[in-house]
């Protein structure tokens, strides 16, 4: 039970760090090929 | 809850922490984000047709080499294919090199940003601006369009003028300018929204009041941003412009003139405009153009031209003007634009600024060689652009 409990752990960071890297990079100010670009203005224009 | 701690929490806040490594991690960011056009430096390059593909140009403009470069900015005209043009013909005869920039549309406001993000390189650069007075009437006479203004002015650009100190009535303008086409950006860059904001805040105290939160938080956004690919922001430098040695080069002008006069002649033969036969065929038909003149009260594109002057006067640039021609015999009231073009000489005059008038509207005077069609050049004309150029700059001795 507990190994399970840390596989789980394990597969659910990996999956959280790649769907965040593909939301930064997506949403970056920097990505001029992405029409998602301008993170920041995504950003700010939540507010 | 411990369980759900462990699953869930921990693995989200571990993803942020590595997301936020990323984010400042300058290799990593130039690796993912760096442009293609960036790593090429071409500086050679005689002419570029804006700064959006040739980013890497950025850098060198108005920033000499061993020896003087002169700069020419124009629009529509400069894209042409001719041994004439200048770009082509002063850097083949002249040991000092004269680069070109631009494309149809690049008009007074385009320029003037161009030149505001370069200020500190402004003293004693040599410039050569080719005004059309076709950008002064009818609906070019509202001023740059902002998808051309994109081309010409990259965030770097626009951050150059955002960044510098002290800020005066030239970076007001500029920012007036990008406010008065912000809601044509669907996706604006954080520096046309702080320009923008800029502009909306010297309105009066209270929208000072209601903006500023916005610039503080964006002006923080924006370092973060400089901060990821510092590379990316060249800044403006102030650069010495060695003096142009004049060589001893001897050029027959009045031969150039004569034969190219003629090779214009021999082009138009099916109309008796001056028109080159194929473009005669394609375009005309026998058909005659009007302008549209718009008063100066309304003309935007009069007010950047007389904000551009004022910035290279104040700046001390050694720049200089062409006025290019306009066909009098196929815009049927070209005398309309009589006023609007004086108004430019006057400018240019007050200021000190030498330029040169092809413009007319007398049919007597026009010399039907001198266009290729009813507004852009023939060798002939480049070649007198060519001279001015030589004599103004004295490029030989």
């Amino acid at each position: 039970m507990k190994n399970n409990n840390i596989f789980r752990f394990l597969i659910h960071t990996v999956i959280y760090v790649v769907i965040a890297f593909f939301i930064y990079f997506l949403y970056n100010p920097l990505n001029k090929n992405s029409v998602t670009r301008s993170a920041i203005s995504f950003v700010y224009q939540q507010f | 809850m411990k369980k759900i701690a462990l699953l869930y929490f921990l693995p989200f806040l571990i993803a942020l922490t590595v997301v936020y490594y990323f984010s400042q991690n300058r290799s990593l960011n130039t690796f993912l984000f760096q442009e293609e056009s960036m790593i090429k430096s071409d500086r050679h390059k005689p002419f570029i047709e804006n700064f959006r593909d040739n980013s890497y140009y950025e850098g060198f403009f108005l920033k000499p080499d061993s020896v003087e470069t002169i700069f020419i900015l124009g629009s529509s005209e400069l894209t042409e294919t001719s041994v004439a043009l200048p770009y082509n013909f002063i850097s083949k005869n002249f040991t000092t090199p004269l680069r070109g920039v631009g494309h149809a549309g690049n008009q007074c406001f385009s320029i003037y940003t161009q030149l505001l993000a370069n200020e500190k390189k402004l003293k004693d650069a040599r410039i050569v601006i080719i005004l059309s007075p076709g950008w002064f009437e009818s609906k070019s006479s509202r001023g740059t369009t902002s998808p051309l203004f994109l081309e010409f002015n990259s965030d770097n650009f626009l951050n150059r003028i955002l960044t510098a100190e002290p800020q005066n009535d030239f970076h007001q303008y500029a920012y007036k300018g990008v406010s008065h086409f912000y809601n044509e950006f669907s996706s604006p860059s954080l520096e046309i929204k702080l320009m923008n904001f800029h502009h909306q805040a010297s309105k009066s105290f209270i929208h000072y009041t209601l903006y500023a939160p916005l610039i503080c938080f964006d002006n923080y956004l924006l370092q973060q941003k400089r901060k990821l690919i510092p590379q990316y922001y060249t800044a403006d430098e102030v650069v010495e412009h060695p003096v142009i040695a004049s060589e001893q080069v001897h050029i027959d002008w009045d031969s150039l003139y004569q034969t190219s006069k003629e090779e214009a002649t021999k082009k138009a033969t099916n109309n008796s405009l001056g028109i080159a036969d194929d473009y005669y065929t394609q375009y005309i038909h026998g058909n005659t153009g009007r302008m549209d003149p718009v008063s100066p009260a309304f003309n935007q594109e009069l007010k950047d031209f007389n904000m551009l002057i004022d910035l290279l006067h104040k700046k001390q640039a050694n720049a200089s003007f062409i006025i290019s021609p306009l066909n009098p015999l196929y815009y049927k009231n070209l005398k309309h634009l009589d006023p609007t073009v004086t108004m430019l000489e006057d400018k240019l005059k007050q200021n000190h600024f030498p330029y040169l008038n092809l413009f007319t509207t007398d049919i007597g005077q026009y010399e039907k060689p001198i266009l290729h069609d009813v507004m852009h050049m023939s060798d002939y004309g480049w070649y007198k652009v060519n001279r001015f150029i030589a004599d103004t700059y004295k490029l030989s001795k």
